[in-house]
This record gives C-alpha cells, structure tokens and sequence, in this order.
C-alpha cells in the first residue's frame, strides 16, 4: 500500500510538474479563481448638449501564466446579453460570447486582454450591470483551466453601497480616518478579498494605499471605499 | 576517464577540421529585391473603437512608404468596433458596403487584412510576408484611373482605362477612398485619440458592390466612365481634395490589378 501511494505521489507529481499555472489579474491585483469580483469603477462621460453619455467599463483584466505557452484558449460571455470586447495577439473581438484561440503567454509575463464595455446611452437611460464569466484554459496536454465571474455596475446589488463616513475619508494615497473616543477596529480589504490593513485606531491617520475600490469593516459599519 | 577525454578531443578536432574556410566576399548571400510585376491591393478592415487597429495603420504607412504606388491600401471600417458614418454624436466611417465587403470575408478580429482580394483575411503581422509574395506575380492586365472634380464642386468624373495582353474576365471594381480625416480613434497605449487621423478609408462604392463584369481581348483597351456625387451631408462631409479614387479588377484568381488616382480639384 505503502508503494503505491508513493508511485501515485510520483505519478502525481510528474504530471502536476507539466501542469501550467494561469492567473488573471485585476489590474495590480490578483484575481481568486472560482471568485465573483465586482468591478465598479465605470467612467461615464455625458453631453448634454447631444443628450447622450458615453459608458466605459474597462477593469484592466490582465492573464499571466508561469510557463510558455502558444494554444491558450480565451473565453469571455456576457451572461448578461451585452457587447463586450477582448483583445490578444494583436487582435480584437467584440461580441455577446467571444472565444480567442491560440493566445500566447509567456513565462512570467502580464497579457493585457483589452477586455471591456463600452456604450453610448441616453442620458436619462440606466447604465447595465454587465456581467462576464471569464475563463482562460491551455489547450494542450497541461489542460489547466481557471475562470472568475465579474459584475461591472456602477453599484451592485450584492455589496454593500458605498458609504463615505466622516470617521472614514478617501484622499489622495489613501483612506483617512478619525475616531473620537473609543478605539475602533478597522479592517480593509482588496475587492478580491486580500487582507491590506487590519488593526484597532483611534485618533486621526491616513493608511497609506493604492487607488482602487476597498471593502472596509470600521467599527459597527462596513462597505466599500474607492481612492481615485 | 582519459581515454574518454582523448575522445572528446579527437572528436572536436575532426569537427573544426572539417570547417573550410570561406572568402571574405562569400560571407554575405545578397537576398535579390523583389521586382514589383503589379500593383497589390490591401483592405485593412478596421474600426474606430478597435485598440490595436492604429499599430496596423502604421504598418501600413511603413508598406507605403517601401512599396510606393505598387501598393493600394484601403481602410474599410466594419464590426463592432466600427461607427457608423450616420453616427451623429460624432464622426464616424463604416459605411453599409463596407460591412458587406466585411461579411462575406466572414470578418469578426480586427484588424484584419486581405491582399489582393484572396482568402483567408491575415493578421497585420502577416502583410509584409503576404505582400511581398503577391507584388512579383506577372499580370496581363494595365489598369489606369483619372478622377477630376466637376467645375460646380458638386460631382466627381471618372474614367477608368483597360489594357490586358490576353484575354481576361473578370469585375472591375471602382471605390472613393479619402484621407486626412479627423475624427477619434482607440489605442491601445494612448486611450481615445479625438484627433486621430484616418487615411485611406473607405467611403463608397462608385459602381456597385460587385463592380462592372469585363471581358478584354488581347491588346483590345477599354474605357469606362462613372460619375459619383460629393457627399455633403448632416454627418458625412467629403473633402474633394482629399479624396482619390481606386480601381480594380477582380476575377476568381482574386483582383488582377489596381490602380489610384487622386481627385483633381480645381483648387
């Protein structure tokens, strides 16, 4: 029995080796395969004089993947029934469901896949909540697969809304916060759910952090902050 | 261990013996420039919204530059990532022959090119190599183009020239292509470009979809004429000296040979 479970580690091993690891990225962040992320940073610029706006939603989704390979297969659908568009290899595809072929990574190297929504509405039109099931799978002998669902709206139902305390502040670089009295806890996260701050404050601060959206727990309250 | 050794040694002796010695002037092979025999036909389909069409262009523009008139770029906009010329938000260059050239290539990456009318569109990275194969097959056929604006502004004559050395059937295709245009573009390294501009793009068909059908005779020229409105409109405005008119002639082969003139304004 003993054998046999080391062949099969062997075994296991041996192919796990050849296995390549695929990863998308968030723009900086990493994206948890299996995961929903919510994308809520849409750019919506209006005319009033032409009583239209223009929405974009462009969440810079990037793949990486640790080993080369020439035959990674692409796929973005809309579940939601929008248009979306996905680039690679020096081309573009715009469609309700579009599959690239033959995408080429390489070792280490971060593939911009230009994926995004863009629309022109009417002013007074609500803006959709568009959401993508993303998966990227190496169509050789490896045959790894990861995928991820995100939902781009300019707030979504399944998150809390956005909500500006005056304890807890945006600024330029970072969140700032006060709390008078009582130390509060104050934990942050990535929109991915990565830890970035956890600790008990009290007074005025500012946590230093990238911009981007944030999902905080402040004491009592928790929702989601965003550092332009 | 030694013997090994005296091995590797002989071995690698044997190797580098075996290398003669080459003459200074033997030491680079001359690749022979190729010799243009027609003038290839480039449709770059491509659309305003489509990030990485600009690298395209500039490849284009590179083509131009090392094929002069032996190359005729036409930028057709088409897809999703193409505006309408009916846009009236803003302007834009897909117009409905251009998205049925489009559709019967099957077309749905962008950018994406077709040289001299022959299946399967290829990718920007694809066109030199394309190119350069395509510019040195023999044709029969001469194609010549002479376009002048009318006296009033308001109309553009044409007159196309055909001479084939044998016999040749096939369409003879008539565009009015315009340059200079500035109206946004997509990139992707430098976000909306608003005064982009656009070169070689597509505005109609002169003479149908599908062209003229001709039938040429050894060494029996012929001559068509055509006529086209200046488009004036609400969200299409052409500029006469801008434009230029491009004829070819098509057949089952694929398009036999080209030609481009600009518009003589009277400017």
């Amino acid at each position: 029995m003993k054998k046999f479970l080391l062949l099969l580690a062997g075994v296991s091993a041996y192919l796990s080796a050849d296995a390549i690891q695929l990863t998308f990225y968030i723009g900086d962040q990493k994206v948890t395969p299996g995961q929903t992320v919510i994308f809520n940073n849409i750019e919506v610029t209006e005319y009033p004089e032409d009583e239209y706006k223009e929405v974009m939603m462009d969440p810079k989704l990037s793949i990486m993947s640790d080993f080369y390979s020439s035959d990674i297969k692409i796929t973005a659908d809309c579940t939601s029934g929008q248009i979306i568009q996905v680039c690679a290899n020096g081309v573009c595809r715009s469609n309700q469901k579009v599959v690239l072929d033959k995408v080429k990574l390489q070792n280490g190297k971060k593939v911009d896949l230009g994926f995004e929504y863009r629309a022109d509405l009417d002013l007074d039109e609500a803006i959709p909540t568009v959401v993508t099931a993303i998966e990227a799978e190496d169509v050789t002998e490896s045959g790894s697969k990861v995928q991820f669902i995100i939902e781009m709206s300019e707030k979504s139902a399944s998150v809390t809304a956005v909500e500006i305390s005056d304890e807890l502040q945006p600024v330029e670089g970072g969140i700032a916060y006060k709390v008078s009295g009582e130390v509060a806890p104050l934990r942050i996260t990535s929109i991915v759910g990565i830890n970035v701050f956890s600790a008990n404050v009290n007074g005025e601060g500012i946590i230093a952090l990238p911009k981007g959206l944030y999902v905080y727990t402040f004491g009592n309250r928790s929702g989601k902050i965003y550092i332009r | 261990m030694k013997k090994s050794l005296s091995y590797i040694l002989m071995s690698a002796g044997l190797i580098l013996a075996a290398c003669n010695g080459i003459a200074e002037d033997d030491r680079y092979i001359e690749v022979e420039s190729t010799k243009a025999e027609r003038t290839v036909l480039l449709e770059d389909f491509t659309g305003q919204n489509c990030v990485n069409c600009p690298a395209a262009h500039r490849t284009i523009e590179a083509l131009e530059e090392q094929y002069g008139s032996h190359l005729i770029a036409v930028s057709i906009h088409a897809g999703h990532f193409g505006i309408p010329a009916t846009n009236k938000r803003y302007t834009g260059l897909m117009q409905e022959e251009g998205q049925a050239y489009n559709d019967r290539y099957g077309i749905e990456d962008y950018p994406k090119g077709v040289i001299d009318g022959k299946r399967p569109p290829v990718n920007a990275d694809q066109w030199a190599s394309d190119i350069f194969n395509e510019i040195s097959i023999p044709t029969p056929l001469t194609v010549g183009v002479e376009a002048a604006l009318s006296a009033d502004g308001k109309t553009i004559n044409i007159s196309c020239s055909l001479k084939s050395s044998e016999q040749l059937s096939g369409n003879l295709v008539v565009w009015v292509i315009e340059s200079s245009i500035i109206a946004r573009q997509e990139d992707l390294n430098e976000g909306r470009i608003n005064d982009y501009v656009h070169n070689n793009v597509f505005r109609a068909c002169v003479n149908g979809l599908d062209g003229d059908a001709v039938t040429l005779s050894a060494d029996n020229p012929e001559t068509k004429t055509y006529s086209i409105a200046v488009k004036d409109t609400d969200t299409e405005k052409w500029a006469p000296e801008n434009l230029a008119i491009v004829a070819f002639v098509s057949n089952s082969s694929g398009v036999q040979q080209a030609a481009k003139s600009n518009v003589i304004t009277n400017k």
